[in-house]
């Protein structure tokens, strides 16, 4: 039988094992946050390509009054916009080569961001963001939080996104740890990113190139030659997926330039009836909870004296009514807090008809796009075994 | 010693004119390929001139109705010119110059090898083959990339506007451009040209991505059924080399006057062949 201290430290050690593959942590944020840019210029053979997928839409809340309003349509309508947002920001920054947001799983990165929204009501954002490189290193698994204010949304449409804090924080921690990482090691996830698609092309010639453990780790065994023609051609056919993500991006551009001017209306009308219906709802039972004491003091005051004294009787019957008077406008608040809520229903409804047209629309043109290149490849896959039988004279397929 | 020395004259005048006889021969492909190539460059010249001029005025709405499809059915009759002679330039033999279209319109006449050549190549000739039509499939799969990207840029609302929010500082963002056609403007070179797509090309938008020669806007009207064909238009299976780069032009193309000359010149030449 295993001793308990033995046990014990089987789960530190486990413990301090997994806290080096991932850094997870929280940030909430407070303020302005000012975005990272590279000073000097990235070499391009130093620069990685980053892919965001679309992220998860996540879970409606449970909560049936912070559920008000939202809707499926508009988190997956989300789903799409908020990665073209981070995309704009990290390009901006200069740490990173191409940044593109692509469908879920369909393309080998050298850096994959991914995401899932845990909250997003127009007022709040909060993401679960997870970075991975192509050698299957973890960066982070973080959660970013962001609140504005309503009053962040008026008189006009801002100037600025809303949430750029929050893009800026996840945009900083990423080229914190790319700091982080020598110069050999990004040329190594380049290369894994590489071999990883050639093993996809043409499994036959590079699948033995790259070790895959049982962690995820992908690991070069050894390396093409420079005047390898088989890899001239899959290095060909990579930098027709690379334009082929490009021509994807122009969808998600054009998405996010039609989803950007409703949705900021949207969380602007939908956080300005939020405000109005927290307001209400804090009016209506401060009312009512002032009606009652009244009323509770009324009895007090009754019950207090000795019945003969027409003062205290006054009093009383003149508080009883103070009291239902504030229990009635209590109520009365409630009635209008009740159409607030509608029309943020209602805001919800109209925005979620307008959204989901778009998202039906991206990802068909997606779907389309992707489905094509994919039909594309597998000739491709097929002539690259040929050619490779015709070259080696062994067999085309993978063993 | 006489005789010897006039059969050798007679000898000397016979390679003389054996050398003429070739040296004119020489001087007449080459002066037909030469004609070929110069009629080729004519007649393509006249073709992009007149296709850009066609779509800046559909694109202005200033061409519609009858002057529309004149215009179109003009510009279809260039179009099968310039595969005229791009056959003629691959009948004569010789080399396609490298800026004109042909090896764009025209693939190469060596793709299609019966079973029984495939089993006399050597592994090098049948890799070399392969190679060949990977370059092809690569060229073809630019093209409809390319077309694509056109699509997009055409569907893009506000084209000035300059895209997403970009990485401010928390107070203002200073934006990154985010359009996303990148920079592949040489897509008409057909095999090869991939543009760059290794990254850095987003911000690059600003050169306007020439669209090589039959692909650009889409005109008024024109969806995303351009594969359409009518419904007389036979399989093609029988196409010699300007058919099938007719029906090519007429499928690729996104224009509906434009497409639907190009199908009538389609239908001309098959009828005036077969």
């Amino acid at each position: 039988m295993m001793k308990p201290i033995f046990l014990y430290l089987l789960v530190l050690w486990l413990l301090l094992l997994s806290g080096c593959a991932t850094t997870g942590s929280r940030h909430t944020i407070k303020g302005p946050v000012p975005v990272d840019k590279s000073l000097t210029e990235t070499p391009e053979n130093q620069l990685l390509n980053v892919s965001i997928e679309v992220f998860a839409p996540g879970d409606l809340p449970k909560n049936e009054k912070k559920a008000t309003g939202l809707s499926l349509d508009i988190r997956k309508a989300e789903a799409r916009y908020i990665p073209e947002q981070l995309r704009a920001t990290m390009e901006s920054t200069g740490y990173w080569g191409a940044v593109r947001v692509v469908p879920k799983g369909m393309t080998i990165a050298e850096l994959l961001v991914s995401g899932t929204i845990l909250e997003s009501d127009g007022q709040k954002l909060h993401l679960q963001i997870t970075a991975q490189d192509a050698s299957g290193r973890q960066w982070f698994h973080s959660e970013y939080r962001d609140e504005v204010d309503a009053s962040f949304y008026q008189p006009y449409a801002p100037p600025e996104e809303a949430f750029q804090p929050l893009y800026n924080s996840i945009a900083n921690d990423l080229a914190r740890f790319l700091k982080t990482l020598p110069a050999e090691d990004i040329t190594t996830i380049r290369r894994v990113a590489e071999l990883r698609f050639a093993a996809d092309i043409a499994p036959a010639a590079y699948s033995g190139y790259l070790q895959h453990d049982a962690s995820g780790q992908y690991t070069i065994v050894h390396l093409p030659s420079y005047d390898d023609p088989m890899y001239a051609r899959v290095q060909a056919i990579q930098e027709r997926d690379l334009l082929m993500i490009d021509t994807l991006n122009g969808h998600f551009d054009n998405f996010h330039r039609e989803m950007e001017q409703p949705y900021t209306e949207w969380r602007k009308a939908r956080s300005d009836e939020a405000e109005k219906l927290r307001k209400l709802e804090r009016a209506a039972l401060n009312r009512t909870l002032l009606g009652v004491a009244a009323i509770v003091g009324a009895v007090f005051v009754a019950s207090a004296g000795d019945g003969y004294d027409p003062g205290l009787d006054a009093l009383s019957d003149v508080m009883v009514l103070g009291g239902a008077a504030a229990i009635e406008s209590g109520f009365n608040k409630r009635s209008e807090a009740a159409i607030h809520r509608d029309s943020i229903e209602e805001l919800g409804v109209s925005f979620s008809s307008e959204a989901k047209p778009l998202v039906v629309d991206v990802d068909g043109k997606t779907v389309e796009l992707t489905g094509s290149a994919e039909t594309q490849y597998e000739q491709w896959r097929l002539l690259m075994a040929k050619i490779y039988s015709s070259e080696t004279g062994l067999s085309g397929t993978a063993n | 010693m006489q005789i010897k020395t006039r059969t050798k004259n007679a000898h000397w005048l016979c390679k003389l004119n054996i050398a003429l006889a070739a040296l004119l021969t020489a001087t007449l492909v080459w002066a037909t390929s030469s004609e070929a190539v110069t009629q080729l460059r004519f007649d393509y010249a006249a073709l992009q001139s007149a296709q850009e001029d066609y779509r800046l005025q559909r694109e202005s709405m200033a061409l519609e109705g009858l002057e529309a499809s004149d215009y179109a059915g003009y510009i279809a009759g260039l179009q099968r010119r310039v595969f005229e002679d791009c056959a003629a330039l691959v009948r004569s033999g010789s080399p396609f110059p490298a800026d004109l279209p042909c090896p764009v319109i025209v693939p190469p006449v060596t793709q299609s090898a019966d079973i029984a050549t495939r089993d006399e190549q050597t592994p090098e000739e049948q890799v070399a083959a392969m190679d060949a039509m990977l370059s092809q499939g690569l060229g073809e799969y630019d093209e409809k990339l390319l077309r694509e990207q056109e699509r997009i840029k055409a569907a893009t609302p506000n084209n000035n506007s300059g895209g997403g929010g970009g990485g401010g500082n928390g107070n203002g963002s200073d934006g990154g451009a985010s359009d996303s056609a990148n920079g592949d403007d040489g897509a008409e070179g057909g095999n090869q040209t991939t543009g760059d797509a290794n990254g850095n090309n987003r911000e690059a938008e600003d050169s306007e991505g020439q669209a090589g020669e039959g692909v650009a806007h889409s005109g008024p009207g024109a969806g995303g059924s351009h594969q359409e064909q009518p419904a007389d238009i036979p399989d093609g299976s029988d196409d010699d080399i300007v058919a099938r780069q007719l029906r090519e032009a007429a499928e690729k193309e996104t224009d509906p006057e434009l497409k639907a000359k190009l199908w009538d010149e389609y239908r001309r030449y098959k009828q005036g062949i077969s």
